[in-house]
């Protein structure tokens, strides 16, 4: 396989995550601000917002909340909105769209053709849940098409590799930012029923709050339940373990791959090891520990992918 | 319902393809009349539509740049009507096409080599020496195969009298073969009907052909042959056909930067380390293919690869120096090359052409020039093409002084009128006449030649406009050769 084009679907597989991630980060904090529990507080979640997108805008004082969503689902502008998120992963299928299947490329043209309609049209926040439900959509198509339509080689693994980093990196800087959000709260005199209310969308910012309600019948929330789910459940997707785990099968089954010169296949044991010893979750010192060590491994982790593979 | 003929014909300006089937009892085009006949409006506008979000979900598209260099994806236009042409018309078609790259091959072997036809005083030798694609690189070496024209794009029209005439040949990196391709899926999946009732050959054999010339010129045994297709990159207008062919022949697309020359050959750079390359199908100018033999300031090409070329540890297709045959000047001598080279009559003959470098023919042109259409003579696209009775005389005047400053650089053709065909015009929301030419395409490898039925048929979609050019608005129909017999 070319280098370009290993690169390439790396990096499709990265933005595809990206856009997924972050437009359910979106849609899960506009409706938290529909509820009168977050009603109050909405200022505080368009910075939530603003914070997990790294935009220029967290600086700003003075938006309104229409301006926040038009700003990160639709503006091109802006590197970190989720429409630049859909241009790049289109840019990407692009330039190897013969190396994946024909279904995966038009329907990754297909998104792209739909948020460039989006943007032509007049934004207001109305057009959020359909805007984001629309993505949801096509993220599932390209799914499925990533599942159905290629075969498990080399261009699989690189794809599959792409999106297990960036959803590593996404998936801690979600519960990086709820911890925060979380203690910024506190300060200024958070309540219980509040706490669980942004336990709940911290939970359904990674999809699992179904999964966490099934897994703990008959317990009370809390931050342990949640973060023994969410880092070491080696059975839900989202988790670090799980994630962990899968990045290193993909990166097992790389065919031709040039001799592991970053022992990168001892990295993941060790990695893998450590998160599953992890006995804090009660802790959030020891948390936020743990997700700055397996975030600054993850961001090795890309270095030395793309110093083997991609140079 | 819709009769294609309604007010149709008091609009006709000389030969309509749909009007002489008509007089002669309609047997070519007779079931696609029929089939509209049970439609509405409507429906054919609904049909339309779906073709064209097709091709935009296919990303079949091309990118158009303005003055800023901000560029746009558009669709090249499609007409569902389709361009019909009988088995006995594109027998002497196809018949004319091979014989043309059979001269133009022999004839860059003999430029490059002996120069037997200078000698001959056939074709003057400072033509071609002044072509601004003779590459002195190729002097003294013949490729592998012996074959330098392996993919030919002829441009013929039908004129007035009912004859086929070739306006040009492409030699160089003839585009477009995607869309013959891609329209036919859509026409497939759109008006299945139509090919129920009648017997249109098949055009999908186009990268099986491709791929087997590739391995015929490679120089290497079956089964151990690399190729790839050399794309500028995304941004290149003709990148949807050169990841479409890629896909089709199942190689590699790579850019310059995916290759590197080491000890005389070309690799490409893989994950597991460099894989020896054999044939490169490039889709960029000479100028661009290497910074070390031409452009210095190239990014897209490879360093090194016309030296691997020369040592004959790689075969580039097309070869460099076709340029040459493509120079509309020397085009007007491949009756010329025929007969010498061949010693055969011309099957299709050339449209008059007047070079403008001769004193006679360029006294001629300048008394005539209002009756002329002039060319640049190594442009491509419809580029600075000048159809002269449309100026003013100041407009004119220019003209002149442009040719008289440099008349190597042009030709002169008297206005050809282009056969018209109905074309479906959106805005109006009718069915009139529009110019059309057919762009033929041709493989050539060691095991023969193959040249692809029908073609694409191109189509002016402004009234009377004679350039039917994609960079110049025009649009694409389907070109139908009908089988006599299933």
């Amino acid at each position: 396989m070319l280098v370009r084009v290993a690169n390439n679907l790396y990096w499709m597989g990265r933005y595809i995550e990206r856009a997924e991630c972050l437009n359910r980060y979106l849609r899960v904090h506009y409706f938290s601000t529909l509820d009168a529990n977050m009603y109050e507080n909405k200022d505080f979640v368009l910075r939530s917002i603003l914070y997990m997108c790294q935009t220029e805008w967290s600086t700003k004082t003075n938006f309104s909340e229409t301006e926040v969503y038009k700003e990160t689902l639709l503006n091109t502008v802006n590197p970190a909105s989720v429409a630049s998120m859909i241009f790049n992963t289109r840019e990407n299928a692009r330039t190897i769209r013969n190396t994946i299947s024909t279904e995966l490329w038009e329907t990754v043209n297909k998104w792209y053709f739909y948020v460039k309609q989006e943007q032509e049209q007049l934004f207001s926040v109305g057009k959020i849940f359909p805007t984001t439900e629309q993505n949801r959509n096509y993220i599932s198509y390209i799914r499925s098409d990533i599942y159905n339509t290629l075969l498990r080689d080399n261009v699989w693994h690189f794809i599959m590799l792409g999106m297990l980093v960036e959803r590593l990196q996404q998936v801690i800087k979600i519960l990086k930012s709820k911890i925060s959000d979380c203690n910024i709260l506190s300060e200024n005199g958070l309540n219980e029923s509040l706490l669980l209310f942004q336990y709940i969308v911290l939970l359904r910012c990674v999809e699992a709050y179904d999964l966490h309600t099934s897994q703990n019948r008959g317990q009370i929330m809390s931050l342990s339940s949640i973060f023994e789910l969410v880092l070491r459940n080696d059975l839900f997707p989202r988790s670090l373990n799980f994630i962990i785990n899968n990045c290193q099968f993909h990166f097992n089954r790389i065919n031709g791959k040039p001799a592991d010169k970053y022992n990168i296949e001892q990295d993941f044991t060790t990695m893998i090891q450590k998160v599953n010893g992890f006995k804090e979750a009660d802790n959030e010192e020891s948390i936020i520990s743990l997700l700055d060590d397996v975030d600054g491994w993850a961001t090795n982790l890309h270095n030395k992918i793309s110093d083997l593979f991609f140079q | 319902m819709i009769d294609i003929f309604d007010e149709y014909e008091s609009k006709i300006v000389g030969f309509d393809e749909l009007i002489k089937d008509k007089e002669n009892g309609l047997p070519n085009y007779k079931t696609i009349v029929d089939l509209l006949k049970q439609m509405s409006l409507d429906d054919f506008k609904a049909m339309s539509d779906l073709a064209k979000l097709s091709f935009l979900n296919q990303g079949v598209t091309y990118a158009l740049y303005d003055k800023e260099g901000e560029s746009t994806e558009q669709i090249f236009p499609f007409d569902l009507i389709p361009r019909i042409i009988s088995q006995e018309e594109w027998s002497q078609i196809s018949e004319g096409v091979i014989q043309r790259n059979k001269a133009l091959n022999m004839f860059m072997n003999d430029a490059y080599n002996e120069g037997r036809i200078f000698k001959e005083k056939i074709i003057p030798e400072e033509l071609i020496f002044s072509s601004e694609h003779y590459c002195k690189q190729m002097v003294d070496f013949t490729p592998n195969g012996g074959i330098y024209n392996h993919i030919s794009g002829t441009d013929i029209i039908r004129h007035s009298d009912g004859k086929y005439y070739v306006l040009e040949d492409n030699v160089r990196n003839p585009s477009g073969v995607s869309y013959v391709l891609t329209n036919r899926i859509a026409m497939k999946r759109v008006l299945s009907p139509l090919f129920n009732k009648s017997i249109v050959t098949p055009v999908d054999n186009y990268s099986e052909k491709l791929i087997h010339a590739l391995w015929s010129v490679s120089g290497r045994e079956l089964g151990d042959i690399f190729c790839v297709l050399l794309t500028p990159g995304v941004y290149n207008s003709a990148y949807y056909e050169h990841t479409f062919l890629a896909q089709k022949m199942g190689i590699e697309l790579v850019e310059g930067s995916d290759l590197v020359v080491e000890d005389g050959f070309v690799y490409m750079k893989t994950i597991g380390g460099n894989i020896r390359v054999d044939v490169i199908y490039r889709r960029i100018d000479d100028a661009f293919i290497d910074p070390l033999a031409f452009r210095k300031d190239s990014m897209l090409g490879v360093a090194g690869l016309m030296e691997c070329y020369i040592k004959g540890n790689v075969t580039i297709v097309n070869a460099p120096g076709t340029g040459i045959s493509d120079d509309k000047a020397v085009c007007s001598y491949v009756p010329d090359m025929i007969k010498f080279y061949l010693d055969e009559e011309t099957i299709i003959p050339n449209v008059p052409t007047y070079l403008c470098s001769r004193p006679k023919e360029l006294a001629h042109v300048i008394e005539n020039l209002d009756k002329m259409v002039v060319k640049p003579v190594d442009m491509s696209g419809g580029y600075g093409v000048t159809i002269c009775d449309a100026l003013s005389k100041e407009e004119l005047e220019g003209v002149k002084q442009k040719i008289q400053a440099n008349p190597r650089k042009f030709i002169a053709q008297p206005k050809i009128m282009l056969s018209t065909h109905a074309t479906y015009i959106d805005e109006e929301e009718i069915f009139e006449p529009r110019h059309i030419d057919l762009r033929t395409y041709s493989i050539y490898g060691t095991n023969g030649q193959f040249v692809l039925n029908g073609g694409l048929t191109r189509t002016a979609l402004v009234k009377n406009n004679l350039i039917v050019n994609s960079s110049q608005g025009g649009g694409s129909k389907d070109t139908w050769v009908l089988q006599n017999e299933r």
